[in-house]
């Protein structure tokens, strides 16, 4: 992790002195994190890479103003969060233009009620089946943002807490129940696959 | 501690994110009760899920994008750039140089001074090796000024080549 993030410092140094080269390896070593990141909060498409390609567009113009406080990974999944945030806004706003009367996002970490399926699965395979992959996907995406946010970092980009907290700005308590309540919800929406295989 | 309350720590039971009594508290009554047992493996196999999640990829040519999408920023006419390099002439990594640079200046003006003070002040009297030395510099400069040619009136060749002398022969000529 210090070995990762010390080459990460270096590279961000070379970038303040103008070094493209630098650059160029951020975006080998962090564009498919990034992206796959984008894609699982605002789904995969078009949309998810030009939110990528804005990602590293303002990581590149803000370069020189980064913190060594921040480490590059926390920085760049900051920025995405972002952008994500905003495009989200947008896609609403258009939304609700086109459909006057819709129903508010449940944004509320408490009661989020989930339908679960009540179809049957092999038992005896836990593997990640292409059906349970599209499943898993769908509940992670059905997430309120807020704890769609917290899970992805944590469970899939392998973020600490701390790094976290920062991303999100909030304090590590927060951080906690965001993450319980995200797991919770997704054990629910598959307890099908995992009721099957115990 | 009851289930309900047992519950909403397993999150971070598994991560190892609670407290030393937490954990106590968690694996104590995990010891009796099966119900917060089965929560707790079911949540660790969607954590084992998720990690296991398929991974989405960019496209083959994200790079080519984003490198023209770049090429675009980059030539940016920047009027305050002689403020950026004067700025990034006294970056932090560049700050001890500028203090050497310094010392040094301040070691040469200091050395500037104290030579000169001496010659300005000295007194013949009180200092006979100085005399001596002042004699020893008369004769070099007449060397020097025989060397160069001692048939040549110096004032003279000066008075010519000064502007105002020439300016003088000028206005006598169109008179
Ligand atoms: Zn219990």
């Amino acid at each position: 992790m210090t070995a990762v993030s010390n080459a990460d410092t270096s590279l961000i140094l070379r970038c303040q002195d103008n070094d493209a080269a630098a650059f160029n390896e951020i975006v080998a070593r962090y564009k498919n994190r990034v992206y796959n990141y984008i894609c699982r909060t605002v789904g995969p498409g078009a949309d998810a890479e030009d939110l990528t390609q804005e990602t590293f567009i303002r990581a590149y113009m803000n370069i020189k103003s980064f913190q060594s406080r921040a480490t590059l990974n926390t920085w760049l999944f900051r920025i995405a969060t972002n952008i994500c945030i905003d495009h989200q806004r947008k896609v609403k706003r258009i939304q609700s233009n086109i459909v006057p009367l819709q129903r508010e996002d449940a944004d509320n970490e408490e009661d989020v009620q989930m339908d679960i399926p009540d179809t049957r699965y092999n038992p005896e395979d836990m593997l990640l089946t292409k059906e349970l992959n599209k499943e898993l996907s769908k509940a992670l995406l059905d997430l309120p943002e807020k704890l769609r946010t917290v899970i992805l970092l944590h469970d899939i980009e392998g973020l600490a807490y701390e790094e976290i907290m920062e991303i999100v700005d909030c304090p590590l308590g927060t951080v906690k129940s965001r993450l319980f309540n995200a797991r919770q919800t997704i054990r629910k929406k598959i307890s099908h696959y995992l009721n099957s295989s115990v | 501690m009851k289930c309900d309350k047992i519950q909403p720590m397993l999150s971070a039971f598994i991560d190892n994110a609670l407290s030393a009594r937490d954990t106590w508290e968690v694996d104590r009554h995990l010891a009796e009760c099966h119900e917060c047992q089965r929560s707790l493996n079911e949540m660790k196999r969607t954590i084992k899920l998720l990690h296991d999640i398929s991974a989405f990829e960019v496209s083959a040519d994200f790079d080519a994008k984003l490198q023209t999408k770049l090429s675009e920023l980059q030539p940016k006419p920047d009027r305050l750039m002689w403020i950026k390099g004067l700025s990034r002439m006294f970056r932090p990594r560049l700050l001890p140089a500028w203090g050497a640079a310094s010392i040094l200046g301040i070691v040469l003006v200091m050395m500037v001074f104290f030579n000169q003070k001496p010659i300005r002040t000295v007194n013949m009297n009180t200092f006979p090796a100085t005399e001596a030395n002042f004699v020893q510099q008369a004769k070099v400069q007449n060397m020097a000024f025989s060397a160069v040619n001692p048939l040549e009136d110096v004032s003279i060749a000066n008075l010519s080549a000064h502007p105002s002398g020439q300016l003088g022969s000028n206005a006598n000529a169109s008179e």
